[in-house]
């Protein structure tokens, strides 16, 4: 994923409390499949459903940042369901963090530092949105055990681990054919 | 795992707090003492209290109040050049080459992608242990079989 792309998702999702705040630089969702861009306006509605968890009634959220995590949360889900991003550690979901500033109304967002910045964990195997304690708990067994936010429309997430695992298959496919991609002029695929 | 008196400190440089939890634990178990700092400036501090004890830094590039390779830049301008600078390691979530590129031409040592997983963190090692060959980390590492240096 692109960090535009994500951040134009995320400006045609806006709502009156959550903002799109683009600051080049802060992250990298390089990493993260770009079918996961159909899943941003679900990501803003699940957060608009817990804005009362996530800021006070005269404050608005910037998201601005989106990666993937260094912790991650291991499971056999992947496997079940099809869902594996790290081929060498198939156990490990796909967790990523999506980082935003919490904002008074009006504040103009623009050159806002992000020193302090607040985030929320999307785990794009198993659906769960949950801030960083909940992700913690799941990797430890331990601690405090956070909070949840929510699932991503499940339909919508299949069909973005379906997009990625057709285009890793054609990638595969090409990477890894013994035949010739392009052919000279006169040549033939049977050749 | 290892040998619990290894003693090598490492300065993990990251501004999300689950990156530091999770690199911490991976590298506990190693043996690693760990020291964390939250932005360049945190780091600086830290790596000038503690001039000649890192023997790595985990630096991730987009940090809050500067980015990655500025911080090497200057932590490699603290050090001695007489002396063996740490070993410097980009911890990043890019995958572009002009990113890579740019924190290798401004004193990292090696970059790698984020998340760090146990494989990377064998190469890191791998790396620590070719900077000191004879030194007890490296024959820890090789007395117990579970690390197979190729020089």
């Amino acid at each position: 994923m692109l960090y535009n792309g994500f951040v134009n998702c995320l400006k045609k999702a806006e709502t009156k409390r959550i903002k799109a705040l683009s600051i080049t630089n802060s992250c990298a969702p390089d990493q993260i499949p770009s079918a996961f861009q159909l899943l941003i306006p679900n990501i803003v509605s699940l957060m608009e459903a817990n804005i009362d968890h996530l800021c006070n009634n005269d404050q608005i959220v910037a998201c601005f940042g989106l990666q993937v995590t260094s912790g991650t949360i291991q499971s056999n889900l992947p496997r079940q369901l099809n869902r594996i991003h790290y081929p060498l550690q198939p156990d490990l979901h796909l967790c990523c963090i999506l980082t935003y500033l919490v904002v008074e109304h009006n504040t103009p967002l623009l050159n806002l530092n992000w020193h302090s910045y607040y985030s929320l964990i999307i785990d794009f195997t198993s659906g769960y949105l949950m801030d960083s304690n909940h992700l913690i708990y799941q990797m430890l067994k331990q601690d405090k055990p956070g909070h949840v936010y929510g699932q991503l429309n499940q339909m919508l997430l299949k069909k973005a681990w379906n997009l990625t695992n057709k285009e890793r298959q054609t990638i595969n496919n090409v990477f890894y054919s013994k035949k010739p991609i392009f052919y000279l002029q006169g040549e033939s695929a049977n050749a | 795992m290892h040998d619990a008196t290894i003693n090598k400190k490492v300065l993990l440089v990251d501004d999300d707090v689950i990156t530091l939890i999770a690199h911490r634990l991976s590298l506990e178990e190693l043996g690693f003492e760990v020291d964390e700092a939250k932005n360049g400036q945190e780091a600086l501090n830290k790596f000038t209290k503690n001039i000649s004890s890192y023997e790595l830094i985990l630096m991730d590039y987009n940090l809050p109040d500067t980015n990655g390779g500025i911080v090497a830049q200057k932590i490699r301008s603290m050090v001695n050049p007489n002396q063996q600078h740490p070993l410097i390691i980009g911890v990043t979530a890019h995958i572009e080459k002009d990113i890579i590129q740019k924190c290798l031409s401004m004193g990292m040592d090696d970059v790698t992608s984020k998340p760090l997983l146990p494989d990377k963190i064998q190469t890191l090692l791998h790396k620590i242990a070719l900077r000191s060959p004879n030194d007890q980390f490296h024959n820890s590492l090789n007395k117990k079989g579970n690390y197979e240096i190729h020089q």
